[in-house]
């Protein structure tokens, strides 16, 4: 595979006090200026000591591949949009260099240069000529672009006159109909009603499946997970950690996670328990019976725990507590109470396939009696899994934010017109 | 898609002049797009609509007519005193928009140039081209004015529309200097017109040169303002041609300002947006 964009050594220094100001006034230039000549030290003024230099970027290199759908990914102030900035040409880097091979395509916003007094079909040339179309390459496009955004009806009324919803819409049906071999994008999904936003993802997916170099930025983990196949996450303007989406997700949510899909454990004396029980190991597995770390809601999750009884005559219930992000989803045990005998034993628990919410899940491993109550282990973050939605899922009624809740299970619903 | 496009985004950009210009060519659909949406915007909603572009310097002339000729009564040689006024207004009306507006354009285009990237040479060249337009039909009004009151209209006249690119020409070399500057330093913009105020005085605009002390003349008239305008009466009018020692310096000077501009521009457009 080729080289779609390198990054190499990409630093980014803004000054705090005067690009919060805007501008810097010439007066303020010239006192520096006459200080110095009277001999004092430059960089008294109050202009200079208010300009204090921070690090938006710090040293970021990374490559992506040709054909590869890449999420940047990270909180407010990470130096997302930033690299993005840089990405796109908008503004130069510090230090560092970008190089980028065949044709790019810039949406950061939707709609930028529509004019208010020109009509639709005005715009539509003129923000396609923005966004880097040629007139004849709209002309081609014209009718597509109409015809997906709905307003053909009022092509020739001036764009003041639209609601800013068809606003919206026209505009980002000329961009969707950008055609660059490097695509960047930046948050313009979050716009317009539910409708013409899933219209969007759509056409966001058919371009991300085209073979198309396409780098995402986003803070919204859902919509990086089901578009992005690789993710980038960016903490305090350096690369916390670069992958496999889910995996990247899994770092996003947990801070400092340790466990994973599977526990397990060399040494005898290293196992959590008594001289009753001891836990020997549990994994996350999905339906083929594989260890994994991220499962779709659309298939079951299974846990299983292998355990060692040390002594005969115990009533001995196995129980898994699963979380999300610190909330207590549920804790469920084997429903079986009899005296087991010595040996080792494993327990397979099934989530069934579209119950748990998206997200990453934390579970607790538990073997305990229950009368009296004794617990015997209890690994509280003994594994982790992840789990990814599907944006297009029928449940999710066209709704493509975060569901909150830790469960989102099929509940069976009536609807009937009462008069 | 096959492709050889290969960008490399570096801290300071190291195109050359020629770099430049092969880059606003490239981006010249965009350049049109843009000078369209400016003119149909300017008149989209005025009734009189172009008739405006004539209106602006008649009524500019009007008044120093009565000014100059009915109330000071200065001594007005060989042409009629409005033809010279209108020649003048014209063309200075025309570089006062392409510095004002050119050298304003990055502030008031900062929505665009934070979004998308294209070459940032092209947005001072919007209001010079534009503009263009308007300074064609004023002159077409002067032929006019000139004919219907049996005044005479040398058949250079034809050149009025190279003179026109050549003041456009040198109006965007000085936005090219004001519009990073402006941008960075808001003290630029708001001393402009005052500044262009005092240079239209210092030219022969709505009084002849005649009326300059004989000894400082020849520095008077080496103004490249003054140049631009009496070459366009000249040619128009068929007045006194500018000397040749005028017209060099200002080749001269348009290609320096150009030269220099563009470098300015140059070093200072890769991290402008984060100082607008």
């Amino acid at each position: 595979m080729t080289k779609a964009i390198e990054v190499r050594g990409v630093s980014k220094e803004y000054f705090r006090g005067v690009h919060s100001a805007g501008h810097t006034r010439i007066a303020e230039m010239l006192i520096e200026w006459g200080r110095g000549l009277v001999g004092g030290k430059q960089g008294d003024s109050p202009a200079r000591r208010e300009a204090e230099p921070f690090w938006a970027l710090k040293d970021i290199s990374f490559t992506i591949e040709q054909g590869q759908v890449v999420g940047i990914i990270g909180h407010n102030g990470s130096g997302k949009s930033t690299l993005l900035k840089i990405i796109a040409q908008i503004t130069a880097p510090t230090t560092g260099e970008v190089q980028l091979n065949g044709r790019t395509g810039t949406l950061l916003e939707v709609g930028t240069g529509f004019h208010p007094e020109l009509s639709g079909r005005e715009n539509v040339f003129l923000n396609g000529a923005i966004l880097g179309m040629s007139r004849a390459e709209i002309a081609r496009k014209f009718d597509e672009i109409v015809d997906f955004s709905g307003v053909e009806a009022f092509i020739d009324t001036p764009v003041k006159r639209y609601s800013s919803g068809m606003q919206t819409r026209l505009a980002f049906s000329v961009a969707a109909h950008l055609d660059p071999e490097i695509l960047i994008v930046d948050e313009v999904l979050a716009v317009g009603d539910a409708e013409f936003q899933k219209k969007c993802l759509g056409k966001m997916r058919d371009v991300t499946s085209d073979g198309r170099t396409v780098v995402f930025v986003s803070h919204s983990m859902v919509t990086v997970t089901s578009l992005c196949s690789q993710c980038i996450l960016l903490e305090h303007g350096e690369i916390r950690a670069l992958g496999p989406s889910h995996k990247i997700a899994d770092l996003y949510f947990s801070e400092g996670a340790s466990s994973g899909p599977a526990l397990g454990y060399k040494e005898n004396a290293a196992r959590p328990g008594n001289n009753i029980v001891r836990l020997c190991g549990a994994r996350v597995v999905n339906s083929k019976f594989d260890e994994v770390d991220a499962i779709g809601r659309d298939e079951p999750v299974g846990i299983e725990m292998t355990f060692e009884v040390l002594q005969d005559g115990h009533r001995l219930v196995p129980n898994f507590h699963i979380f999300l992000q610190d909330q207590y989803a549920f804790v469920s045990s084997l429903p079986n109470n009899d005296v087991i005998s010595r040996g080792t034993y494993r327990s397979l628990m099934w989530i069934p396939p579209r119950f748990l919410n998206n997200g990453l899940f934390v579970v607790g491993v538990a073997v305990s009696s229950m009368s009296p109550v004794v617990i015997h282990f209890f690994e509280q973050d003994a594994l982790r899994f992840h789990v990814i939605d599907d944006l297009f899922d029928a449940s999710r009624n066209d709704y493509i934010q975060e569901f909150p809740g830790v469960v989102r299970p099929d509940l069976e619903w009536n609807f009937v017109r009462e008069r | 898609m096959t492709s050889t496009t290969i960008k490399v985004i570096k801290p300071h950009s190291e195109r050359s002049f020629a770099e430049d210009l092969a880059d606003i060519w490239a981006h010249r659909e965009l350049l049109m797009v843009l000078v369209r949406r400016e003119i149909s915007v300017r008149y989209r909603q005025a009734v009189v609509g172009l008739l405006w572009v004539a209106l602006q310097p008649l009524l500019t002339t009007v008044i120093f007519t009565t000014v100059f000729v009915v109330f000071v009564r200065i001594p007005v040689q060989e042409q009629s005193y409005p033809l010279f006024a209108f020649a003048g207004i014209a063309v200075w009306q025309y570089f006062n928009r392409v510095v004002a507006e050119g050298g304003g354009s990055l502030v008031a285009n900062s929505a665009l140039i934070t979004k998308v990237s294209f070459p940032r040479l092209i947005i001072p060249l919007v209001s010079p081209l534009a503009a263009a337009l308007d300074s064609l039909i004023a002159i077409l009004v002067l032929v006019i004015i000139a004919k219907l009151i049996g005044a005479h209209v040398s058949w250079t006249a034809f050149f009025a529309p190279l003179v026109i690119a050549v003041v456009g020409l040198f109006g965007y070399a000085i936005a090219l200097w004001v519009a990073p500057m402006n941008a960075v330093y808001r003290d630029v913009g708001i001393a402009l017109p005052s500044i262009m105020q005092v240079l239209m005085y210092m030219s022969p605009i709505v009084y002849p040169a005649s009326l300059v002390p004989e000894g400082i003349r020849w520095l008077y008239e080496l103004n490249p303002i003054a140049v631009m305008v009496n070459t366009m009466r000249w040619v128009v009018l068929g007045t006194n041609a500018p000397s040749l020692i005028g017209i060099g310096m200002f080749g001269a000077l348009t290609v320096l300002l150009l030269w220099g501009g563009s470098g300015l521009f140059r070093r200072m457009e890769g991290n402008l947006i984060d100082r607008i």
